[in-house]
């Protein structure tokens, strides 16, 4: 009798332990996701992202809570096996997502073509038809990857690096934030991309860097020159330059997506690689700024 | 004694007399190099009403040092003949510089230009917090008390009325514009430069009809298929309604409306007008016909780009880069419209002076040569004679009447001056000569 209620106190006692566990591991998760998200920018310190990353290294993956099937998830972690632009998983998959992003859309492709006139230069035309066989190529390595929707695979996998936690707060929280944390959070995602090599989110950066106006007054002394459009040009040449180095150069190839903008605009830059379209669309002083906007960002980031 | 001090008294009032009576037609000189000249020109001067101070309006003063003057035209019936040609040309480009002024002086009697700055560069004021500096300041009221004496002057000449057979209404401001355009085509050159001026006028006028003409005829004609592209304009412009119920709806509750409708309303929109765009007829051989009347006209006014004249210089740039901005894109005009998407066939074969200079740096890209053209250009018209001063033809842009890129030297340097030591670095300033050596080779030799 005595053993009975003994052992009956002991179970009771475990199913507590268990539920008090589960609600003290639930604090923790929340926790350290308000610390990651809720967080403004320009006080996210080294410590939180690193509490962040240490906590989504620990779970699960594959969260349980999510409605993402398993494998479909499962099928792209496989198509990634061999990884192009890093370890992290959601930056991984960002970086071939944004590389891909025309070939999922015929529309798109057909509309960046059409933004300015009605018709379509012979060049143009060209490029378009052998983007459209690379986007071929590219299906039939990440068939899962590109017929997905670009949304889902980031609701059931988490970032692991700093990289991926400044991608996710990008794609996430962007439009909430204020003009002062975008230009904090473009900074520092190009900080990370520079540290992890990643051409696609420099190239990306390049576009919202230019335009960074608070990034851009601060850079005039490094061109010691007061014309900001023109700081911030060659900051947007540099960071390009600075991701054809990277990855064999595939942000720069003529069928890459930068290039593809370029044709778009110019027919006469069809087929070109950003290295040859730069050689041709700059003049020496320009190289020259480009070459100290290059070895500035090189020198300031390591 | 006393004949002592009546002695005094008279000196003392001799003296001031010669030294503080003010002159009735001063002239600003400036101390810049050669080629920089001050606004009033060489041309006979013509006599001005003499100015009196006002007391500062309350709202203007910023400083207890400055006074704000408002200028007063003593003399209500000024003679029209009294204004050359040129003064009154001058007038017409001061009125371009002037507008955002007038208009606000047109409807707003409380108008300060200092706070009108304030509100403008508004999205400026957290990078800069110093702005306006004390100089801009000064430039913004100098420059307003211009604008204002500027309408003053002009509405008290006898303008011409405007045509209304057209139907169409225009903003006070821009009917002043309008009609003292029509002023100054009533008038008579009489110096060489006066009817330079005027030749390239009226140039610039026939250039225009034989380019709209082929615009007209690119756009294609509706006629053959009437039917059909009615009913495309119809549906049209209910898609039309439709986007901006949903932006407005956005606007005031983004999360009150569906992430893609606006996306795909606009897809709609872009294929219907696409169908429209399709069904619309040219005739190869009249549009043939419409370039082949242009070209000569085109000739002509691009010859006039050789010009040693600022002012026709000026004009013709203007005109041929299809800018209608007065200081942005003065070199190469990115913007252009040929047409684009309304057209049936858009009139791209037409070449500016800016996209000439393009094609023989073999550059493709509209930005990067932006960064080097209109610098260029600029430079080049102050060597011709233009007046480059702080309150010239561009420095005012950097100084006070930009939207950014506002740095307080250049309200007191000359434009090559504040581009060299002020504004570019040595890179910039290396490829700035290399593309007025051609601007150069183009139209000086």
């Amino acid at each position: 009798m005595r053993i009975k209620w003994l052992l009956l106190l002991i179970l009771a006692a475990l199913i507590v332990g268990l539920l008090v566990n589960q609600k003290n591991q639930n604090k923790v998760l929340e926790n350290n996701e308000s610390t990651a998200i809720k967080t403004p920018v320009s006080s996210t310190t080294a410590h939180d992202l690193d509490n962040a990353i240490e906590h989504n290294l620990a779970t699960d993956p594959i969260a349980k809570k999510t409605k993402q099937k398993p494998t479909d998830v499962q099928l792209i972690l496989e198509e990634i096996e061999t990884r192009m632009f890093s370890n992290d998983p959601y930056v991984e998959i960002y970086s071939l997502q944004s590389s891909m992003s025309l070939c999922k859309d015929a529309d798109e492709l057909d509309s960046l073509f059409t933004f300015y006139q009605n018709y379509t230069h012979p060049k143009q035309q060209q490029s378009i038809d052998v983007f459209k066989e690379k986007c071929q190529q590219q299906q039939s390595l990440y068939p899962n990857l590109i017929s997905q929707d670009i949304k889902q695979p980031f609701k059931t996998i988490k970032p692991e690096s700093r990289l991926g936690l400044l991608l996710e707060k990008m794609h996430k929280k962007f439009n909430r934030l204020t003009e002062l944390e975008r230009n904090e959070l473009g900074t520092e995602l190009l900080i990370e991309g520079i540290k992890a090599q990643n051409s696609t989110v420099l190239i990306s950066s390049s576009f919202t860097y230019r335009y960074n106006r608070p990034m851009m007054s601060q850079l005039t002394h490094v061109l010691n020159s007061q014309d900001l459009n023109y700081v911030g040009q060659i900051s947007q040449l540099a960071i390009a330059k600075l991701a054809c180095q990277f990855q064999h150069g595939m942000a720069c190839e003529p069928t890459s997506e930068l290039m593809l903008l370029i044709c778009a605009q110019q027919p006469n830059s069809c087929g070109l690689t950003f290295n040859q379209w730069y050689q041709q669309n700059t003049l020496p002083g320009m190289k020259n700024d480009v070459e100290i906007m290059l070895a500035h960002f090189q020198d300031n980031i390591h | 004694m006393k004949k002592g001090l009546v002695m005094l008294l008279v000196v003392a009032i001799l003296f001031w007399w010669w030294f503080y009576q003010p002159s009735a037609t001063k002239k600003v000189k400036h101390t810049a190099p050669p080629n920089v000249v001050s606004f009033e020109t060489t041309e006979p001067q013509v006599k001005k009403p003499e100015i009196q101070k006002k007391p500062a309006r309350s709202k203007q003063s910023e400083s207890s040092s400055e006074i704000a003057t408002t200028i007063h035209i003593s003399d209500k019936t000024i003679a029209d003949s009294v204004l050359s040609y040129l003064d009154v040309y001058r007038m017409t480009r001061q009125f371009e510089s002037c507008q955002n002024i007038i208009y606000r002086l047109m409807e707003d009697e409380n108008f300060d230009p200092v706070v009108s700055f304030k509100s403008r560069t508004q999205h400026l004021q957290a990078l800069y917090p110093d702005l306006p500096t004390p100089p801009q300041i000064s430039a913004i009221k100098r420059h307003a008390s211009q604008c204002e004496q500027l309408l003053n002057a002009v509405q008290l000449l006898d303008l011409p009325d405007l045509d209304t057979s057209n139907g169409k209404t225009y903003a006070p401001m821009y009917q002043l514009k309008l009609r003292l355009k029509q002023y100054l085509l009533l008038l008579k050159p009489k110096t060489q430069k006066e009817q330079a001026i005027e030749e390239v006028l009226n140039l610039i006028e026939l250039w225009q009809v034989y380019y709209e003409q082929v615009l007209t005829v690119s756009k294609g004609e509706e006629e053959s298929h009437k039917a059909e592209i009615t009913v495309l304009k119809e549906q049209l412009s209910l898609l039309r309604k439709e986007q901006l119920e949903i932006s407005r709806q956005y606007h005031e509750n983004p999360d009150s409306v569906e992430r893609d409708s606006l996306g795909e309303i606009l897809k709609e929109i872009e294929k219907l007008e696409k169908q429209v765009i399709e069904l619309k007829r040219v005739d190869p051989e009249i549009r043939e016909q419409a370039i082949e009347a242009f070209e000569p006209v085109n000739d002509l006014l691009f010859a006039q780009l050789k010009s040693r004249d600022p002012d026709v210089f000026y004009e013709a740039q203007k005109t041929l880069e299809l800018n209608k901005q007065i200081y942005r894109d003065f070199g190469h005009f990115p913007y252009k419209d040929h047409g684009g998407k309304k057209f049936k066939v858009p009139f791209v074969e037409y070449v500016s002076p800016g996209d000439v200079i393009k094609d023989i740096f073999g550059i493709d890209d509209n930005e990067t040569f932006g960064l080097v053209i209109n610098y260029a250009t600029q430079l080049y018209h102050c060597e011709l004679g233009a007046d480059c001063g702080p309150e010239g033809n561009w420095t005012p842009f950097y100084c006070h009447l930009g939207y950014d890129n506002l740095v307080e030297a250049a309200c007191q340097h000359d434009l090559p001056t504040f581009y060299r030591d002020y504004f570019l670095n040595q890179n910039q300033w290396q490829d700035v000569q290399m593309v007025l050596d051609i601007i150069r080779e183009l139209y000086a030799n």
